[in-house]
């Protein structure tokens, strides 16, 4: 007890100390709120690359994005699907740092879908809604757009599982697959974990089926707001800090507070996941790890993943906390090697698309990637 | 005049009393318990409901004259109801609360939810007893989950007073300093968060937690049945037709086109 109120009152002496040192240098915090003070609600803007509603079912729509450039790549059009736990606005947070713009500056046609809003009214959705239903719908219609040929997916996160099993189910709809942070094998390697890597992995085994119904069952759908706060537990002294050291040494920089607001709007817009939909997701796939045992099913199909017969673009963050390397590189058992290859990001599960370096390694890369493998004029 | 031992009559006349003594029971209750918050009077059960018990028994008299409920409270059940009713009587005495442990009062509570439901009138007592019983179950989650978290910062302290000393911060390495405790607390509470007792805490944290969210859920339920409303379940119901319709006219859609 004497031991530990000794460093009790050291730390406190030394917390003192710094912060009144930090009060002496705090012309940085003093900028920092000065800048934030001069900002306003209107001047945080994310996802302004100008796009058209083209088809739209139930509450899901299916946007084209307006070329940016005369020219035209020779690959065919890209659909993004991102999943449900966030919104697809994170691949356009601003100009300099657009996944979208990049892939529209070389000439390549872009959709998204956008899953709307889910709320109670969306509760009894499965992932075979999500999946064989909306995603599949708005694939037919791209399809049709393209004269009945084969088109691009490109999966983020749960959405690259979402494409990755309709890819694998209609295997002829599609020219090639490629997939961002996108969990596979919801086990992963845990004896190799680095500190922090597979927590969700490991929170979600750790419940019973009953105790991850019953917490869904209560509130209908997995609200926006506790999967939000999880994965700020992920990261744990960065949440706490962010808004107080964190933006102190931005230093008043307006571009980069600017970008800080920009991530911060997209963080706090977390939709709730649909209820019977999340079961499956945390039930099915993180604790019964299906998908890779081959026991995954969607309506009366099983998901075999053996049968992606396209290329595949396979693209990981190195520090990813919340979708392990392992997690997402397993997906490379499955698919031919002729047709199959990765590009590791060095980052964090969200840096890959937002971080500055992330434009030239990922957005580049997959540009590349689809020019190469699905040049339209080659086959 | 009517006769008073028509047995219509000592239905009428058991329901007017029941009402009054009621009534009689919610002030005694309520002056009782303003006495009890101002002047550590504990209430007495014995004259709680008197009237209303006279009238059930005349009223059971009146349609079997051969069972006496005087001789039946007074074997088994009234040992049951004796419990309950101490159990709440104790509930509602100040000088008692601070002395109960959480485990002892929850059993208190436990006791009362339990109670036999033979009418209407101890149903909300219950349900109150039952969401006391579950908030008490929260707070003791909350107080383990803080007691995790509490040492997982001890530790931390302890590992940054080994890094990082006094005299570092003096010389003016703040920034270091930290940095060291951001990297230090972050790879704690990191360790923390993998480790068992945290993922058993938290789990009760949120299954307590949930349960109380689903109580408010019953019990909004229970307003709206009552004011004629469509309940949360009801409309869960459309929902699910709604989606299964949906699903169907896409299937349908599928095969046509």
């Amino acid at each position: 007890m004497a031991s530990t109120n000794l460093i009790k009152a050291e730390f406190a002496e030394a917390y003192h100390i710094a912060w009144q040192q930090l009060m002496d240098e705090g012309v940085k915090a003093v900028k920092s709120n000065d800048t934030l003070s001069k900002i306003k609600h209107g001047d945080v803007q994310i996802a302004e690359t100008p796009a058209d509603v083209v088809f739209r079912v139930d509450k899901v729509t299916l946007s084209r994005y307006r070329p940016l450039t005369k020219k035209k790549a020779d690959v065919p059009p890209v659909i993004i699907c991102y999943g449900l736990f966030g919104r697809q606005t994170m691949i356009d947070l601003q100009e300099d740092r657009s996944l979208v713009r990049n892939l529209l500056n070389n000439g390549i046609d872009v959709y998204v879908v956008d899953w709307g809003n889910p709320t109670r009214a969306d509760q009894f959705l499965t992932l075979d809604d999500y999946i064989n239903g909306y995603l599949r719908d708005c694939v037919d219609y791209l399809i049709d757009q393209n004269d009945g040929k084969p088109i691009s997916m490109f999966g983020i996160c749960e959405g690259g599982t979402f494409a990755a099993c309709l890819v694998a189910l209609e295997p002829e709809l599609f020219s090639g697959l490629s997939l961002a942070i996108t969990p596979i094998d919801f086990v992963g390697d845990p004896d190799n974990f680095w500190a922090g890597e597979g927590f969700l992995n490991k929170w979600a085994q750790n419940m019973t089926e009953a105790e991850v119904n019953e917490i869904i069952d209560t509130h209908g759908n997995m609200p926006g707001a506790l999967t939000g706060a999880i994965f700020s537990s992920l990261t744990p002294m960065a949440s706490m800090t962010k808004y107080n050291l964190g933006l102190a040494r931005l230093e008043g920089d307006e571009a980069a507070t600017l970008n800080f607001l920009r991530m911060e709007k997209w963080i706090a817009d977390r939709p709730d996941h649909p209820g019977a939909a999340a079961k499956e997701w945390f039930n099915q796939l993180y604790r019964e790890n299906r998908l890779t045992a081959g026991t995954f099913e969607l309506g009366d199909r099983t998901v075999n993943l053996g049968h992606i017969s396209c290329p595949v673009l396979n693209i990981y963050a190195e520090q990813d906390h919340i979708v392990p390397v392992s997690c997402t590189k397993a997906l490379g058992k499955y698919v031919r090697p002729k047709l199959y290859r990765e590009i590791g990001f060095s980052g964090g599960h969200v840096g890959v698309f937002v971080s500055r370096k992330a434009q030239g390694v990922v957005a580049s890369g997959l540009s590349d990637w689809l020019k190469e493998t699905q040049n339209t004029k080659t086959k | 005049m009517a006769d008073a031992k028509d047995p219509m009559n000592q239905m009428f006349k058991f329901w007017q009393d029941g009402q009054d003594a009621f009534f009689n029971a919610q002030q005694d209750l309520a002056d009782g318990f303003a006495k009890s918050m101002t002047q550590g009077f504990t209430p007495k059960p014995t004259n709680m409901m008197p009237q209303g018990f006279d009238a059930w028994q005349g009223f059971v008299k009146a349609w079997a004259p051969g069972w006496d409920p005087a001789t039946a409270m007074a074997t088994g059940a009234a040992d049951m109801m004796g419990k309950s009713r101490d159990a709440m009587f104790s509930l509602f005495d100040p000088s008692t609360w601070m002395a109960q442990s959480p485990e002892q009062l929850k059993t208190i509570l436990q006791s009362i939810a339990s109670a036999p439901q033979f009418a209407d009138l101890v149903m909300p007592q219950g349900d109150i007893a039952t969401a006391w019983a579950e908030t008490v179950e929260f707070q003791e989650a909350t107080a383990e989950f803080a007691k995790i978290m509490h040492e997982a910062w001890l530790r931390s302290y302890t590992e940054y007073s080994k890094a990082f000393s006094l005299e570092d911060l003096k010389s003016g390495k703040v920034k270091q300093a930290l940095d060291a405790w951001l990297k230090i607390a972050n790879k704690e509470l990191l360790d923390t968060q993998a480790s068992q007792d945290f993922m058993d805490a938290q789990k009760k944290l949120m299954s307590t937690a949930t349960r109380l969210k689903k109580r408010q859920a019953e019990a909004a339920q229970k307003w709206a049945e009552t004011y004629q409303m469509p309940t949360r379940s009801e409309i869960d119901d459309l929902t699910q037709i709604v989606t299964e319709l949906r699903r169907e006219l896409r299937d349908l859609k599928r095969k046509i086109g």
